[in-house]
């Protein structure tokens, strides 16, 4: 069962799942800069991805060092504290862009990106 | 080896073991024999019309682990690979060899031991001089070699490139930064150094992704992701987004039919944001440019027409051609790299459809792309 939850913040929370610091330094200066909260962390087996409902919307990598992007997302989408969770995956392969909707992602996006189409996809996802 | 020597050398043969003592004849095969043994690398037999072998050189005898003695009065069947022999193509390649007097194949085949192997073959058909059918004659060799190159060049292709984006996305994202910095506190100068930044990157991506589109084609690995859309409705999110970027160019779109075509909407908007990028490319700001989509027979035909530059005649095949580029593009100094109208006619033709192009120089060219529509699929 999954529940639908919705945290009552005014400011919406996005996680990021990134083995690269690369990305993930900008990305998270970008998402700041435009109001977001942002969490992150380079490990795809955290603990605390699945713990409980920890943001409004997941961002993920396809590639990670220990683990497959796609585990992740259906590690994230079979736990019903965080099934809820709108996740939108990135890859450099377009191909990503099946396996992460087998995977139960909601969205996907294709590196290198535009910041504007990801935050279109984002803004879609999170309200 | 001219196909007719090999037609009289089989007939001589046949006749000389037929009569058993004719000393020239002899020669002849000892002759033949020696040649033919002496091509190393190269696997030369012969088979009779159903494809039992009837000669056997020491090339094949290296090739494929069979003796000579095995080898003779077996079907040729025993070096193909099970799933070809399901498939009924060694009979399909004796009949193709006849009929069409040369087949030019690349495939797996099989030794003795059960290694499977790359190779390029030959087949001919063997006539005696009275020009009566007498079996075949082949021709293999060992490409597995190659093979594997082509196949490490295209991975590495393939790696390189996905290796490449992530830093360039991490690049792009930076740039963002610095563009909303420099929007509020940045000089002209700043401001313009910061888009051409994110311009040059962009490019960089377009490159990329040919190339990586290349290597995809080379592989055989262009997939297609197909469903059913309206023809119009991806031509119009196409020149929408185009007319985002190119703010100054017009772009008319005239509808000359509304049928559904069953497709990939992503790559048939690369194809069309191609021709219409080369459009706005080769031809100067003022001109129009016009986008058509119209039916003939089975098909939806888009066209894309500039009045720009044009094609020279001699040309206007080569456009098509991988790495290509128009001499006008080399002497107005437009930049690209040749992929785009190759990349392009890929796509087309894994839809089953045709690409081609009208020009006269120094007034314009249209290019057109036709897709089969839904019901014939």
């Amino acid at each position: 069962m999954c529940y639908s939850q919705i945290v009552p913040k005014k400011t919406k929370t996005i996680f990021i799942i990134d083995d690269n610091e690369h990305i993930l330094k900008p990305l998270s200066t970008l998402l700041s800069s435009f109001g977001y909260l942002v969490k992150t962390t380079t490990n795809g087996k955290d603990p605390k991805i699945t713990k409980k409902p920890f943001a409004n919307l997941i961002l993920l990598d396809m590639r990670l060092k220990d683990i497959g992007g796609q585990d992740v997302c259906l590690r994230i989408k079979e736990n019903k504290e965080t099934c809820h969770i709108p996740v939108i995956m990135f890859s450099a392969d377009n191909r990503g862009k099946i396996i992460s909707k087998g995977a139960g992602a909601d969205d996907f996006i294709e590196k290198p990106f535009v910041m504007a189409n990801l935050l279109k996809k984002i803004e879609k996802h999170i309200s | 080896m001219p196909q007719s020597k090999k037609g009289k050398y089989s007939a001589r043969l046949s006749n000389a073991k037929e009569s058993g003592s004719h000393e020239s004849f002899r020669t002849h095969d000892s002759f033949y024999r020696m040649m033919v043994d002496s091509l190393n690398g190269y696997s030369v037999f012969t088979t009779d019309k159903k494809g039992n072998i009837s000669s056997w050189n020491t090339g094949s005898e290296k090739l494929f682990g069979y003796k000579e003695k095995e080898a003779i009065g077996k079907n040729f069947s025993i070096i193909f690979t099970d799933e070809d022999i399901k498939k009924s193509i060694p009979r399909k390649e004796l009949e193709m060899a006849e009929k069409k007097g040369k087949v030019i194949n690349e495939r797996n085949h099989v030794k003795k031991d059960g290694t499977i192997f790359w190779a390029s073959g030959l087949a001919y058909p063997l006539k005696d001089e009275k020009s009566i059918h007498r079996g075949f004659s082949f021709i293999l060799i060992d490409h597995s070699k190659e093979k594997e190159l082509d196949k490490r060049r295209d991975d590495f292709i393939s790696t390189a490139t996905h290796e490449l984006k992530t830093p360039i996305t991490s690049m792009k994202l930076f740039a963002e930064i610095v563009q909303r910095q420099t929007k509020k506190t940045g000089t002209k100068a700043e401001k313009e150094s910061v888009k051409e930044l994110s311009i040059q990157l962009d490019r960089l991506t377009a490159l990329m992704n040919y190339l990586l589109d290349v290597a995809k084609i080379q592989q055989g690995k262009l997939e297609l992701n197909k469903t059913s859309f309206n023809a119009n409705s991806f031509i119009e999110e196409t020149i929408l987004m185009i007319k985002n970027i190119s703010i100054n160019r017009t772009i008319n779109f005239t509808k000359n039919t509304d049928k559904k075509i069953y497709a990939d909407k992503e790559r048939l908007t690369q194809v069309l944001t191609n021709l219409i990028s080369n459009a706005i490319k080769y031809s100067a700001t003022g001109k129009e440019i016009i986008v058509n989509s119209a039916q003939n027979k089975n098909n939806v035909v888009v066209s894309v027409q500039d009045f720009g530059l044009g094609i020279p005649k001699s040309e206007q095949k080569l456009v098509f051609n991988r790495f290509y580029r128009a001499n006008s593009a080399i002497d107005h100094d437009i930049g690209g790299i040749g992929l785009g109208l190759y990349v392009a006619k890929q796509i087309v033709q894994a839809h089953h459809g045709r690409i081609w192009v009208k020009s006269v120089e120094q007034q314009g060219s249209t290019f057109y792309f036709s897709i089969p529509v839904k019901n014939r699929l």
